[in-house]
């Protein structure tokens, strides 16, 4: 029986966090988000619906059903593009072929709950992503008003901008490298004016601070258990990091669960699970007939008219 | 029992675009929870075929399947009739713009393709065009609506709304609650003599607080079938 599930989770920061939403000079700006508090507007340190998304349930999701159904180098681009970025409208759409959204929805419960784009139409998905929001002392009141009952948070917190801080790392020149002359072709050191330019840079921008938490929250309209199996399967399965310079440590993060209408997450991954190895061979099927590589259509023509050749 | 009321939504997050009318609100939920938005199928009368022509601005608004049972009183004006709830007031604290970002991520992508897909891949136009697109995003603490109707049948109805707006999947518009105030006046259609919400021309001078435009005055408001010369408050 389809139902309406709200679940809450916190995110706790384990090392800086670096989600942008732009650049000032040379220094990259955390994203923020304008908020109304005590009568005045503030701009408060946000996680984007958007990242979160795809960084928690659609990368994990669609890894796992690429692992699963062992189609790694053996996909085109088009079904790549919809399994990891929910596809593009590429064809007009005057047609609506039920049959294929059925079969999708049928064996791909991840992308019922996600939607997603097939060349010709967009299908809706059931999944609201809540933005992450800063716990502190301006998001307080907001984030208790969301919660359940038995759940606040306590507004003597700080404020946000305690938890902002700066990074500064430095690129190296590779001219300035110890025993350059050993290691680089004669005729590739670089000699007078040249020798004196210097390629090394120097780059900055804000962080949230390791030890803050953000609130998450999903609403997942009217799904069966497979399509909660598959949330939480997804979740599971994130590698843990958020945000931008994850190549140098930061965005490293944990989720936990808060509250939620769900009572035992466990056997509804495993059904998921169980779910998504016995239909292998329908989602192969689904993804081919979907998304046609150009080459197999021209090679289908090709036996077709051999066929009415002979 | 039809009362006058005040709905007042109070807001979480901002908002992407602008919030609905109310009636549209409503009829859209209404329409989801009876299934006619679950499929373009169901939302054609003709579903004898299979693959039906998908709903658009050109499918005849008589093929619409439109539910239109609404708990809001309705006022006939022109020889059309309206519901009587306004549209959506709210003031705008702040007004700015945010970015949504999208990347086919090929260095991830690239072992996964097939051998003979590794090529050259487009990336500043067509399909996998790498996006940063920009959305308008309005910071509104609340928006009131004023209607005359059930307010148990409405609430009933709102239950099942978590957002508003658009961009609702990525956490824009989110509710915080619904605050309902019995009024003594209607303020639905007309307040003092003030428009309060799109309705078909009339030529009435006595009306205040009004510009003539052209649109729909009646969901479904995106239908031009709907479209007329209309009074619209101002």
């Amino acid at each position: 029986m389809p139902k309406t599930y709200k679940i809450h989770m916190l995110l706790e920061t384990l090392s800086p966090l670096t989600h942008m939403m732009g650049v000032s000079g040379n220094e990259a700006l955390i994203n923020r988000e304008a908020v109304i508090y005590k009568d005045e507007i503030r701009h408060l340190p946000v996680i984007s619906g958007n990242a979160i998304r795809h960084k928690l349930i659609r990368e994990p999701g669609a890894m796992f059903i690429v692992g699963a159904c062992n189609l790694a180098g053996k996909m085109n681009i088009d079904q790549l593009n919809y399994l990891f970025n929910g596809g593009s409208l590429v064809e007009s759409s005057v047609s609506c072929n039920i049959r294929k959204i059925a079969d999708m929805q049928a064996t791909l419960p991840l992308y019922r709950l996600l939607g997603g784009c097939l060349k010709n139409q967009v299908v809706a998905g059931s999944l609201n992503v809540h933005r992450g929001m800063l716990i502190c002392s301006e998001n307080a009141e907001r984030i208790s008003s969301i919660l359940p009952n038995d759940c606040a948070i306590d507004s003597t917190i700080f404020p946000a901008e305690r938890f902002i801080d700066q990074y500064q790392y430095t690129r190296g020149d590779a001219n300035k490298m110890k025993d350059i002359d050993f290691f680089a072709a004669i005729d590739e050191l670089n000699t007078g004016e040249e020798k004196e330019k210097s390629h090394l840079m120097i780059f900055n921008g804000q962080t949230i601070v390791a030890g803050s938490m953000f609130y998450l929250g999903f609403v997942l309209n009217n799904v069966s258990d497979l399509e909660l199996g598959a949330l939480f399967h997804s979740l599971s399965r994130w590698n843990g990091f958020i945000g931008g310079q994850g190549s140098r440590g930061h965005g490293r993060c944990k989720i936990s669960l808060i509250a939620s209408d769900v009572l035992e997450v466990a056997p509804l991954i495993v059904a998921y699970k169980e779910h998504i190895m016995s239909k292998k061979e329908e989602i192969k099927a689904w993804l081919l007939e979907t998304f046609p590589s150009k080459k197999t259509k021209k090679e289908e023509t090709h036996a077709e008219k051999l066929a009415i050749d002979n | 029992m039809l009362k006058n009321w005040r709905l007042t939504i109070n807001m979480l997050t901002p908002l992407a675009v602008k919030p609905p009318a109310l009636d549209a609100l409503l009829m859209w939920e209404l329409s989801n929870r009876i299934g006619l938005n679950r499929s373009d199928e169901l939302n054609l009368k003709n579903t004898g075929e299979f693959m039906p022509e998908k709903l658009t601005r050109n499918t005849p608004l008589s093929q619409v399947k439109k539910c239109e049972h609404l708990p809001l009183c309705k006022k006939t004006i022109a020889g059309i009739d309206v519901f009587r709830c306004s549209d959506p007031i709210y003031r705008v604290e702040h007004e700015y713009t945010e970015r949504q970002a999208k990347r086919f991520e090929c260095d991830k992508m690239a072992l996964m393709l097939r051998e003979d897909e590794r090529k050259s891949l487009l990336i500043a136009s067509g399909p996998y065009k790498m996006r940063f697109v920009p959305i308008r995003v309005m910071l509104i603490p609340k928006v009131v609506y004023f209607f005359r109707g059930d307010k148990v049948e409405v609430r009933k109805l709102l239950k099942g709304v978590f957002a508003l707006g658009k961009h609702r999947n990525i956490g824009y518009g989110y509710i915080k609650d619904f605050e309902f105030e019995e009024m003594q006046e209607d303020y639905s259609v007309l307040a003092d003599g003030c428009l309060m919400r799109s309705i078909p021309f009339v030529n009435d001078p006595a009306i205040k607080g009004a510009r003539r435009s052209y649109g729909a005055c009646k969901p479904p408001y995106w239908h031009p079938d709907n479209y007329m010369e209309i009074l619209e408050p101002c």
